[in-house]
């Protein structure tokens, strides 16, 4: 089972390798300390996850909502990635608020951004899960309506995957799952069940039937019941609220 | 898939020049803005891809102020 750093790491190393969402390749740093934690330093890991500029607002974000110091404990980044009841905490204006006002300094952060950052969050009452800034562009259409192949698949491959594994293989995993669908202009949906082929990644010890999680096509960890049903309803409550405000 | 450099997509970007079809943004990069050829210097906008995907709504842009101003109300 990872710790909290280990599952921030985990997910953060899809990204670090693509060169989105960090300016640093830190993926092979990030992939040693996954898979032996013991070979690299805590700090180490911390400083190189702060390189990503929307991972850690969140996290400290949700952290302060809950009264928990450590923004890579366990729960705190599972609610980011994954959802789980601590998002339901986030009263966004006040802990925004005091989040620009205590963190932004100390990180180097421009309030500006983190203002922008929130802002829609907090006016549609959305909860600060890592799907609604996956899916971002499509809730902020402006006067696009819609968006070439790619951009669909980057967000779609962006925002965390959930499946059931139908075949296993050395480095390949087959699961059946839901890709989201853009079936018209400003509008996301789940799709019907497909199978997609993902990398092994971090996943070990895996069985027919087990749930995983994956990210950019790198499975990630073996998920729970409860983690697949909260990763699907807080999925869920992001497209709600995208299509919502199209 | 297609994926390109630096195009996290939750951090909104402001444009401080436009020449043509694209604009310099804020942070020191460029974006292709075919898809909102109606964008003009100061809009914030976020970008995926090299292009410039959407323009942040200007009540958007008044709430993130309102918030830094310390105000309790949505814009």
């Amino acid at each position: 089972m990872f710790s909290g750093l280990q599952l921030a790491a985990a997910f953060a190393v899809g990204p670090s390798k693509l060169g989105t969402c960090s300016s640093s390749g830190v993926h092979l740093l990030l992939t040693r300390y996954v898979n032996n934690p013991v070979s690299v330093s805590q700090d180490e890991v911390r400083a190189a996850l702060g390189s990503f500029p929307a991972l850690m607002p969140h996290l400290l974000l949700i952290a302060l909502a809950n009264g928990i110091d450590d923004p890579f404990a366990a729960k705190v980044v599972e609610a980011y990635w994954i959802g789980n009841r601590l998002l339901d905490n986030v009263d966004s204006r006040r802990h925004v608020q005091r989040l620009i006002a205590t963190e932004a300094k100390r990180h180097g952060w421009k309030e500006i951004d983190l203002a922008l950052m929130f802002a829609k969050t907090i006016s549609c009452q959305a909860r600060p899960h890592h799907s609604l800034y996956a899916l971002r562009p499509f809730w902020n259409s402006g006067r696009q309506t819609s968006f070439s192949p790619d951009i669909q698949d980057k967000c779609n491959g962006c925002r965390v995957g959930w499946g059931q594994v139908v075949n296993i293989s050395d480095r390949k995993l087959t699961v059946d799952y839901q890709p989201l669908v853009f079936p018209k202009p400003n509008c996301v949906e789940f799709g019907g069940k497909t199978t997609i082929e993902i990398d092994r990644g971090f996943i070990g010890d895996v069985e027919l039937n087990d749930w995983v999680a994956f990210h950019l096509g790198l499975g990630i960890d073996k998920i729970t019941k409860q983690q697949q049903a909260n990763l699907r309803q807080y999925t869920a409550a992001t497209l709600a609220v995208i299509n919502g405000n199209s | 898939m297609l994926y390109y450099k630096n195009m996290c997509l939750t951090i909104p970007k402001k444009i401080v020049r436009i020449t043509n079809a694209t604009a310099d943004l804020s942070d020191g990069q460029a974006a292709d803005i075919t898809l909102l050829p109606d964008l003009k210097v100061g809009d914030w906008v976020l970008v995926g891809s090299g292009v410039v995907l959407s323009k942040l709504e200007e009540g958007e842009v008044k709430a993130a102020l309102n918030l830094l101003k310390g105000g309790t109300d949505d814009v």
